[in-house]
């Protein structure tokens, strides 16, 4: 059958030998076959992945480590400990970016002090001042942060991290965000730099060594 | 079922499941070269940042493509790039921001001379299309300088190794250089993207922006500092052009900020306060017809400003036409208008 359809027929007409139709021949109907499958295939992968990117697109989170929630509440913090003013203050300048990266990097030993301290840290808000944080006035928030960094907050509900602990690594995080360099995610527009009124980069010829 | 019905069973599954799957890749393939980045390789962590920026710029009608090349692509490069972001993506370390490497820049070129035929043009006849055999081959410069990494500050600013992986210190430390891979030797040292931030917002002042080596980023221009500069004691007046922040990156004073020292070009004299892009083309670097820009034909003096004795007529001369002063010809005093008319 496959020799019905392999088109030498025609050749022979013109009295040139048909081809023979040898193992490796494909069929009319076998190459049609192909041909439906190919379609059938680039569809299913276009549309598969197609599927797949909006999947992704829908679950896609804005941090890599931290949720939303745990995000708004850690952004509202450090705003306290840097706010702006008249310079960009933590918010501005990335130390949630900073703080969220690194703990993919090379902070990863505080995932676990990041999770349970904030989660403790937003039960001592709810128990001590009746509200979130967030909510909070200004000098509420401050109050707060006052009494975690001094050790004050009731420690039944800080069984991970010690709140002082806590406040120390977010203070230090915060500041490393803010004065480092921009490179590792924070100091949004080198804000630090400038405050600082440092020259970045610096404006120098070349730095030549002569031979030894 | 015979052998032989068995073989042909099991090949022409083989045959089909390949055609199926080859199909789905060219399908996935070629759904992500032609979608909307937005739904393909910006919906990761990776890219969001890029893409973002990208959307705002004046390049947010250019595919990303178009540049970075697509997904059915017969480049290898391109393809060896997309295939490392997906697997950095599943395995690597996400901390580690994604960075173009020196072949990906170099590769950019001929999209940059695609749509900007003029300005790349001018780059090419100037100076600034160097190579790195003219850098970090010069005998006379490696006769008197040993390889550094400030180098890399200015010249080929995208590598991210070390010099050593560059250049080869020769083993008696007085014959030249040598470059470690002599395929470079006819590369650019200042590719485009030195100046240029391409994913950098709209306005036009806010294209330029200088490639820091050390933070593997673009600054824009007028985040970079005003440089200080300094006549003896006296300060000089600094162009406030942004622009010129980017030249004085590299065409820098000292450390002490004397004017005139190291690589610096700072105007000075009769031309202080101007910026270097009021007598410098943006891309051709020649100042040969700037004269008249400011100039009537002929100075106060009578004398065509081109034939002054300064080095915009001989490198020789003595009086660089950066920082000449008009007691640089007249010691005495300058003479009133009226004589010199006479």
């Amino acid at each position: 059958m496959a020799g019905n359809h392999n088109g030498g027929g025609a050749d022979g007409v013109r009295g040139v030998a048909p081809a023979p139709v040898g193992r490796g021949a494909l069929s009319r109907r076998t190459v049609l076959k192909l041909g439906v499958v190919g379609i059938i295939g680039a569809a299913v992968g276009a549309g598969s992945t197609a599927a797949f990117a909006r999947l992704a697109r829908t679950a896609q989170p804005r941090y890599r480590f931290f949720s939303e929630a745990e995000a708004g509440l850690l952004v509202d913090i450090c705003e306290q400990i840097i706010p702006r003013d008249d310079v960009p203050g933590a918010t501005d300048t990335g130390a949630i970016q900073y703080i969220d990266r690194q703990l993919c990097g090379a902070l990863r030993r505080h995932r676990q002090a990041y999770r349970e301290g904030l989660e403790s840290f937003r039960r001592t808000c709810l128990q001590e001042y009746g509200k979130p944080f967030q909510d909070l006035p200004a000098p509420g928030k401050i109050e707060a942060l006052r009494a975690i960094e001094t050790g004050k907050a009731p420690g039944a509900l800080w069984g991970g991290p010690s709140a002082k602990a806590f406040f120390s690594l977010v203070l230090a995080h915060t500041m490393q965000s803010f004065y480092g360099s921009p490179r590792h995610g924070g100091n949004r527009g080198y804000a630090s730099y400038r405050m600082l009124g440092l020259d970045y980069p610096q404006v120098v010829g070349q730095n030549r060594y002569g031979k030894a | 079922m015979t052998p032989r019905r068995w073989f042909r069973l099991l090949l022409g599954m083989g045959l089909y499941g390949g055609a199926f799957l080859v199909a789905c890749a060219v399908g996935g393939l070629g759904y992500f070269h032609f979608a909307n980045p937005r739904d393909t390789c910006a919906s990761c962590h990776e890219m969001t940042g890029f893409y973002s920026v990208w959307a705002g710029s004046a390049h947010r009608t250019v595919s990303c493509r178009a540049c970075h090349g697509g997904s059915l692509t017969l480049d290898v490069h391109a393809l060896e790039s997309h295939v490392d972001r997906i697997v950095r993506h599943f395995t690597g370390d996400p901390s580690k921001p994604i960075h173009l490497l020196e072949k990906h820049v170099l590769g950019l070129h001929e999209s940059c001379s695609r749509c900007h035929p003029q300005a790349f043009a001018d780059w090419q006849a100037s100076q600034h299309s160097t190579t790195y055999a003219r850098i970090f081959l010069d005998p006379e410069h490696n006769r008197t300088a040993s390889p550094t990494n400030d180098c890399l500050r200015c010249h080929g600013m995208f590598l991210r190794d070390d010099i050593s992986l560059l250049v080869a210190r020769p083993p008696d430390t007085t014959g030249s250089w040598m470059l470690r891979d002599p395929l470079r030797a006819t590369q650019p040292v200042i590719p485009c993207l030195a100046c240029h931030q391409i994913h950098a917002p709209a306005a036009a002042m806010q294209a330029a922006g200088f490639y820091d080596h050390r933070e593997h980023a673009h600054i824009p221009a007028y985040l970079l500092p005003l440089a200080s500069i300094r006549q003896g004691e006296r300060a000089v007046k600094v162009s406030r052009d942004p622009r010129q922040r980017v030249c004085m990156q590299c065409h820098a004073p000292s450390a002490a900020h004397q004017l005139g020292t190291s690589d610096d070009r700072t105007p000075a004299g009769v031309h202080e306060g101007l910026s270097c892009l009021d007598c410098h083309g943006a891309h051709a670097h020649s100042a040969a017809a700037s004269c008249n820009t400011c100039h009537p034909a002929d100075s106060h003096c009578g004398i065509e400003v081109q034939k002054m004795d300064t080095t915009f007529l001989s490198t020789k001369s003595a009086h660089n036409v950066h920082t000449v002063a008009c007691l640089d010809c007249h010691p005495q005093g300058i003479p009133a208008r009226a004589q010199l008319k006479n």
